[in-house]
């Protein structure tokens, strides 16, 4: 083997083998920092309030986890069937110049800080939300979730393109030369790429469930221990960014605040290695 | 005008096809007869056989870039003629390929995925799927797993649930673009059977590099070279009247493969 490829050939095993050191260092300090958490036992962790400032402070996880799943699941009822149809527009419908911009459209709205869908939220869909809804706020689950499948377009939408890029071109055509009209291709198309549409739904899941700075913005981080679309909700992320500045470091508070971060991060991850195992056989 | 053979009507009439490819013409310009029964088409690879062969069911449609002109009439109607319901001239001109393609579905729903596109009721299914497999000669060694995937079978059984698929929509004409050519020998000459078989009922259109095969086919023979018909009629006179054109297809590279 010629120098050069050999240098190639390390700097590409050194670049991965960054990325495992990395991650492999973000589980394990997540993981000292939040295991002191747990040296009372669980007990204090399945109260029904979280009050880490009060006196005595209170840490239930349960307001928090059940605000996460009630944005997330708003979210993805509606981001997951809009990423799939956009995908299908894109990769089967569309041709040419469309095909193009379309697609340029979808991953430019990837490059949209969150920040700036936050702001977005706060001037355009909690207003709009909390007059057509009649509420006392507009700052809801409601509100961060369509916010959030809007950000989580452009994740779903990628990956559903290539799990759909992927259906072979025979099938395609063994498909309308059984006389299926053009829209029954499409959809045995989709049907034929469920595993991977599938694995686009789990990373999108990831991604909605990770987002932090429009839920921030958006919630109205108010506690709600059952799952409620129309008031405010405080979420795991939320929680953490609120939080984590101010505490005490090495407190009960930081390790309660590490144990939330290492919840999020199993959820995560075990989202990604799932939509990882799930592609094309 | 048109001849009559054996007594029998053209099925499908061909009048000055042509085919392009962006600019530069691939095929044409063609216009030929053919009847009920078995049609063989043969030439060397990059004759325009295969090209010809889509052109009879519209698969050249889907095609960024691909023009036909010219008519091709299926029972006295041009499919090309506008407002055709293409979907329908593709039920009725039915599709085997070269490489077995099926579904990664069940057995069962790869031969039921046609008639349910096209409508037919849920309890007439079984029964289709049914007489399909037995058509294709593959019902006696998949009737007790119809559910398992179309995978799991060899690549001859594979070709011959395509065939059976293909065969559920009840189409008139069937094509063939060297549907042994991916198979053992043993898979190939049972398939061979099963295209003799078929071709009493249907008009069946093979497209084939392997003489032999044409010769037991026998039917009638469209002979292509270089993107033109060079020839048809009777399998076993034009092979005999064509011996140098045979000699350079037993050359052809393609067909070691």
């Amino acid at each position: 083997m010629r120098a050069e490829e050999r240098a190639l050939e390390l700097a590409i095993r050194l670049g991965a083998f960054t990325a495992v050191i990395v991650l492999a260092g973000i589980i394990t300090l997540v993981l000292t920092e939040a295991l002191p958490a747990l040296r009372r036992g669980l007990g204090p962790f399945l109260d029904t309030v979280w009050a880490p400032t009060s006196d005595p402070p209170r840490f239930g996880l349960a307001p928090l986890i059940s605000g996460s799943w009630t944005v997330t699941s708003l979210a993805l009822v509606g981001g997951l069937p809009l990423g799939v149809i956009c995908a299908l527009f894109i990769s089967e419908v569309a041709a040419g110049p469309w095909q193009e911009a379309s697609r340029a459209l979808v991953e430019l709205t990837a490059a949209v800080p969150s920040v700036v869908w936050g702001y977005l939220g706060l001037s355009l869909i909690a207003p709009g939300i909390k007059d057509l809804l009649d509420l006392p706020t507009g700052l809801t689950a409601l509100t961060a979730a369509v916010v959030l499948a809007a950000m989580a377009l452009p994740t779903v939408t990628a990956v559903s393109i290539d799990a759909l890029r992927a259906v072979p071109a025979d099938l395609r055509e063994a498909a309308s030369a059984l006389g299926a009209t053009r829209w029954e291709v499409v959809l045995t198309v989709a049907l034929l790429a469920r595993r991977g549409l599938l694995s686009a739904g789990l990373m999108g899941t990831g991604r909605v469930m990770g987002e932090t700075m429009a839920v921030l913005m958006l919630t109205g981080n108010a506690q709600a221990l059952v799952p409620a679309p129309l008031s405010p909700v405080r979420t795991m992320t939320a929680t953490l960014a609120a939080e984590m500045g101010e505490c005490v470091r090495m407190s009960d508070h930081y390790h309660a605040l590490f144990l939330v971060g290492l919840i999020l991060l199993a959820i995560t991850l075990s989202l990604n290695l799932l939509a990882g195992a799930r592609r094309w056989p | 005008m048109t001849v009559q053979v054996d007594g029998r009507r053209p099925k499908i009439r061909v009048r000055h096809l042509e085919v392009f490819y962006r600019r530069e013409r691939i095929l044409g310009s063609v216009s030929v007869d053919i009847y009920p029964g078995i049609t063989v088409i043969l030439g060397p690879s990059g004759s325009g056989k295969t090209t010809f062969l889509r052109a009879l069911n519209r698969m050249h449609d889907a095609v960024v870039g691909m023009f036909v002109y010219g008519k091709v009439f299926l029972d006295n109607r041009d499919i090309y003629a506008p407002g055709t319901n293409v979907p329908e001239i593709r039920r009725r001109v039915g599709l085997v390929f070269q490489k077995p393609n099926p579904f990664p579905l069940s057995i069962y729903d790869n031969v039921a995925y046609g008639p349910r596109r096209h409508g037919t009721p849920r309890r007439h299914l079984d029964e289709i799927v049914r007489w399909s497999l037995e058509q294709a000669g593959l019902w006696e060694e998949v009737k007790n797993r119809l559910r398992a995937p179309a995978h799991r079978l060899s690549g001859g059984q594979q070709q011959r649930l395509c065939i059976a698929r293909a065969l559920a929509v009840r189409p008139e004409v069937l094509l063939m673009d060297e549907p042994t050519s991916a198979l053992d020998p043993l898979a190939a000459a049972r398939v061979e059977g099963l295209i003799a078989r078929l071709a009493r009922d249907l008009t069946v259109v093979v497209v084939t590099h392997d003489i032999e095969q044409a010769r037991r086919l026998d039917g009638r023979a469209l002979l292509f070279q270089g993107g033109r018909l060079l020839a048809s009629g009777p399998t076993r006179r034009l092979l005999s009247s064509h011996r140098d054109h045979h000699a350079t297809s037993r050359h052809d590279p393609a067909r070691a493969t």
